[in-house]
């Protein structure tokens, strides 16, 4: 024995002594004497409780095992189905054993709870799932693991069985064999280490741990000591041991006991309920997911859209029925509703496929699909259009059906998609189709440019956030404006042209102007084109004189970090100007600002 | 239908919503994007349009809160409004006592236009665009985007800065006023000769710099000021330009291709592969950390890099961002990507390019692009059938024959395909741009078509 053993020898008769519980029968000593060595050296000598360590482990397992010896198969059965039992057999006994034996199972964890943090587990041989279980636990108490053998290691844990040669020189003599090892590790440290690898100890990491002195548990032996460090013994930090020498009953301090096992085996184990499947969101539905492929990071898109009976009435973006000029991803009612009113007329009379080849007969055609690589797409007669409508041809748009869910509250809820909010919604502003002469470019308020830029951040996504609030706003102003779309920029006789092809039928009042164009040829001189717009834009600058005057302008400010609701209001604040006032902050860029005077 | 829908309706509530960023990135995400195109004004006002009431108060509270300023300027009108800044034209009060190197307008009316065709003698007011730099912004962006801009002061096609100054937290750039149009006023009558010129003068700008390594990052119609009857167009608006390796973290498209395929085979994704296919599933509570990279632009013209977060994002998605507006002009349609988002805008560039070639772009970037959504095909769609189907070309001509592009179209299309490059280092280059036929055939069409002497071919 080294010096380190000397306050056990002191205590040879104490009721917790190994000495005692050797003549017991109970000597359980090869790890737990051999312990010691896992103490860095430089630390203090291990306390008294130690010493009730070993024996409240031989206790409490009470069996007779040679010392050192790794335990068998059946043996390592035994321990682990009498240590389930251990505690509550005990508790069956008087009040007196009850408190003794946990007396001596708390020593043992304040012991081993001083220890595991100085411990450095490399796992060998053992299955992963095992493997971070155990090592996760191990980390709660303080240990470490190592992924890769190496001299850092104190512990060796494996399942094979642990090689006996040293050991079988007893574990006295091997903790003093290894206890000078120690010593001349303590000095070259690596040399050893060195020396260890490059013996030909089979290259086993069994072998080669032992030479450096570490200890080699087995995973059951690991196993167990968690249960116990983790068992309930008034130990824990949650609950005090004072309740359990109390005379409450039995069967309510059992129950007690019992919940808290079960929180406590909850805290380091997670939930019992859960399956993997909870921890992981699975793709269910149709979706986009598109994530790091060493999984390094978090996914970079991921979005789930509703299963549905055609893909066509999928939200996720696709090319879409629109009218001339406009964004081909976004549906176009006004477009789909004129072409289904063309459709109904065409049985009447000829009146509408007497119409020349003007935009309005080619905006037809284009309601056919864009068929898939060299696909050829069919021709726009009209028996084919009919034949069209019922079949629904795998790359077709949305057809019929658009047009009756143009009111987007009867739409299904859309999730994680910003679509259902934006798509299609400006351009039917009002229900009414988008009118004449609006040029918008010079109306721009702070307040529009800063919600339509904060659109692109999903704000269909985020409930409750200031950015869903102004997507309503600019709702509300699209439909103040029900005039503007976000297509509407273009010169009246555009726009003319494409009200009179969206609303063949339903404004009548503008047949005449439409018809003058339309012998035009549908050609617009540019001279002709420049003054026609600027009184249009006259006009609408005129209608738009009143704007809403105290218009708030939300959005964030970098000098402050902070959000505002209203960008006057902000600019004010006593934060802000005392940010504008330190010159400090203005420093370099005053230095750039010194060479860009001008000259 | 309505228990139909009913049905459809469950299963949407009992899917959950899936948030693809944290709350804390929102600030930084607004101020990663731009304007959007549509809604900011692109076309010079005339100094005799009738100005807004708003503006007007917008104009005398600028003048009040910036001291002085009236007696170098006289605001005119407002032109433009941004994420970032508001733009106003004003007269230059006093042009005459400086330098006016940047005058381009100045310089060219002297040397490019016909005696007939100069409208105004040099009596005329000088007119300048002042933009004032919202005070929300920091001082670090602002010296961002004047360094650049000092930086790129002799860059061809590059807005100049006249000069910048700062009262208090208020920082105004005064550049020079461009004479151009509106993008929508022109975008669906472009005939292909136009837009070589276009495109020539947006090459030029963005050789220019990225010669500089600098990275524009909002290439978009609002911010190349174009005079269709000049052929001439200006880069404007630096704001959110950056400097080529800022921030940059090693990313796997710029390994070689071969190191890049072992890092795949023995990555993470390809192990589980072997061990048998997993339903695709991700973590609920994902405590990784998020990839982060510079995603700054607008919506609609980020290359897939940059919604793929690539951390080595380099002067090659402004090309991208270019192929997007030769898209619009081909195809008629603007904006011709919606992309409500960035998941959104990938899904957009996948219903062109199809699942394979998305997949692929995303493993340049160290990412599995997977989706069973059943609107994109395996090989996407070609451009030339897009373009047609948007210009409703689709169909059949009176004999029969299916409709084909015009040969000048099919040109641009080949350029377009050079450009629209999901992997950014095939992609093709500015320099490289102004050395395709398409664009070179621009120098020929000016040599034949314009009734000036042009001084740079021969």
């Amino acid at each position: 024995m080294n010096s380190r053993r000397v306050p056990l020898a002191n205590l040879q008769n104490a009721t917790n002594s190994p000495l005692r519980a050797q003549t017991a029968g109970a000597k359980r000593s090869r790890s737990h004497a051999s312990e010691q060595r896992d103490m860095p050296y430089g630390q203090p000598p291990p306390k008294k409780q130690m010493i009730a360590v070993d024996d409240a482990e031989s206790t409490r397992f009470g069996l007779s095992r040679k010392s050192g010896a790794p335990p068998n198969a059946f043996q390592r059965k035994l321990e682990a189905v009498r240590e389930v039992k251990a505690v509550p057999k005990q508790a069956d006994k008087t009040q007196r054993t009850v408190n003794e034996n946990l007396e001596t199972i708390r020593q043992w964890q304040r012991h081993y709870r001083k220890m595991f943090p100085t411990f450095v587990f490399y796992f060998e041989s053992i299955s992963e799932d095992v493997r971070s279980k155990v090592s996760r636990q191990a980390q709660t108490l303080g240990a470490r693991e190592v992924k890769f053998f190496s001299r850092e290691a104190t512990h060796v844990i494996t399942t094979r069985p642990i090689p006996a040669d040293s050991d079988s020189t007893g574990s006295t003599s091997s903790s003093h064999a290894r206890g000078t090892a120690n010593h001349n590790q303590l000095e070259t440290k690596k040399s050893i280490f060195d020396a260890a690898l490059q013996k030909n100890n089979n290259g086993d990491i069994l072998s080669k741990a032992k030479e450096l002195g570490m200890k080699i548990w087995s995973a059951d032996k690991l196993q167990r000591m968690l249960i116990t460090m983790f068992n309930d013994t008034g130990e824990g930090p949650d609950y005090g041991a004072p309740r359990h020498a109390s005379a409450a009953p039995q069967s309510k301090l059992a129950r007690q006991a019992d919940l808290q096992t079960l929180l406590q085996n909850e805290k380091r184990n997670g939930p019992l309920d859960r399956d993997h499947s909870v921890d992981m969101v699975q793709l269910r539905g149709f979706y986009i997911y598109i994530h790091d492929m060493d999984e390094a990071t978090k996914p970079v898109m991921v979005r789930e859209y509703p299963k549905v009976a055609k893909k066509e009435e999928g939200k996720w973006p696709q090319f879409r029925m629109s009218g001339h000029g406009k964004c081909p991803f976004v549906e176009d009612p006004n477009h789909i509703r004129r072409l289904q009113q063309e459709q109904e007329d065409r049985p009447r009379g000829m009146k509408a496929t007497a119409a020349p080849r003007t935009r309005a007969a080619a905006a037809m055609e284009e309601k056919r699909a864009l068929g898939e690589n060299n696909n050829l797409a069919r021709r726009a007669t009209a028996p084919a259009v009919k034949q069209e409508e019922g079949e629904a041809k795998p790359l077709d748009p949305p057809k019929v059906i658009p047009a009756k869910r143009s009111n987007t509250d009867s739409m299904p809820p859309m999730f994680g998609s910003a679509q259902a909010s934006i798509r299609a919604m400006p351009r039917f502003a009002g229900g009414e189709p988008i009118a004449s002469g609006i040029q918008p470019s010079n109306i721009t308020s702070a307040i529009r440019s800063q919600m339509i830029s904060s659109t692109a951040a999903a704000p269909g996504a985020r409930a409750g956030h200031s950015k869903e609030v102004n997507q309503l706003k600019r709702r509300v102003l699209d439909k103040n404006n029900s005039a503007h779309s976000a297509n509407s920029g273009q010169s009246s006789v555009m726009n003319d042209m494409r009200a009179a092809l969206n609303q063949e039928a339903v404004q009548p009042a503008r047949a005449a102007k439409r018809k003058a164009q339309e012998t035009l040829g549908l050609i617009h001189e540019d001279g002709n084109q420049s003054e026609e717009e600027r009184q249009a834009r006259k006009a609408a600058a005129i209608r738009r004189r009143k704007p809403s005057e105290k218009e708030l302008k939300p959005g964030y400010c970098e000098n402050c970090r902070e959000k505002f609701n209203d960008f006057d209001e902000h600019t004010v604040s006593r934060k802000h100007r005392k940010f504008a006032m330190s010159a400090e902050n203005w420093q370099e860029l005053d230095d750039l600002l010194a060479q860009l005077v001008r000259r | 239908m309505a228990k139909a829908r009913a049905a459809l309706q469950r299963t949407a509530e009992a899917m959950p919503i899936h948030r693809d960023e944290d709350m804390e990135e929102d600030a930084e995400q607004t101020l990663d994007e731009s304007a959007d195109p549509l809604e900011e004004s692109g076309r010079t006002a005339d100094s005799d349009e009738e100005i807004e009431e708003s503006v007007a108060e917008d104009i005398a509270r600028f003048e009040e809160s910036f001291s002085g300023i009236n007696k170098r300027y006289r605001l005119i009108n407002r032109i433009g409004e941004g994420t970032f800044s508001t733009v106003y034209k004003a007269e230059d009060l006093e042009y005459n006592n400086f330098n006016n190197s940047w005058d381009i307008d100045e310089h060219s009316n002297r040397k490019w236009a016909s005696p007939g065709q100069r409208r105004r003698t040099s009596k005329r007011p000088h007119y300048v665009a002042i933009k004032k730099i919202y005070v929300t912004s920091s001082p670090g962006r602002i010296l961002n985007e004047l360094d650049l801009l000092h930086d790129l002061k002799n860059s061809e096609e590059v807005c100049p800065l006249i000069t910048a100054f700062r009262h208090m937290d208020q920082v105004v750039a005064v550049l020079p006023y461009f004479q151009h149009r509106d993008f929508r006023e022109y975008y669906r009558d472009m005939r292909i000769s136009d837009m070589r010129l276009y495109f020539k003068s947006l090459f030029i700008a963005l050789k220019s710099v990225h010669a500089k390594h600098i990275l524009h990052r909002d290439i978009k119609p609002t911010n190349f000021l174009y005079n269709p009857e000049q052929a001439r167009g200006v880069l404007v608006d630096f704001g959110l330009a950056e400097r080529e390796g800022t921030d940059w973290h090693q990313c796997d498209c710029t390994l070689p291709s071969e190191e890049r395929r072992s890092r795949i085979a023995h990555s993470h994704y390809a192990q589980t592969q072997q061990a048998g296919h997993q339903v695709s599933a991700y973590p609920k509570n994902d405590v990784r950390s998020s990839r982060r990279a510079n995603r700054a632009g607008t919506r609609g013209f980020r290359a897939p890099e940059v919604l793929l977060k690539c951390t080595q994002q380099n002067t090659s998605i402004d090309m991208w961002s270019a192929g997007v507006i030769l898209l619009t002009l081909l195809s008629r349609r603007f904006p011709f990507f919606h992309s409500a988002d960035d998941i959104d805008a990938l899904l957009e560039i996948t219903t062109i390019f199809g699942r394979k070639k998305m997949k692929e772009t995303s493993l340049l970037h160290g990412q599995i692009f997977e989706t069973n959504i059943p609107s994109y095909s395996e090989n996407g769609h070609s451009l030339e059938k897009i373009i047609l189907w948007c210009t409703s070309r689709s169909g059949k001509d009176s004999t029969g024959a299916k409709i084909e592009l015009e040969d000048d179209e099919k040109e641009a299309v080949e350029f377009l395909y050079r450009l629209l490059e999901c992997d950014p280092t095939k992609r093709i280059t500015a320099e490289e741009a102004l050395r395709h036929p398409f664009i070179t055939k621009a120098f020929e069409d000016e040599d034949g078509t314009s009734d000036v002497d042009i001084d740079f071919v021969g």
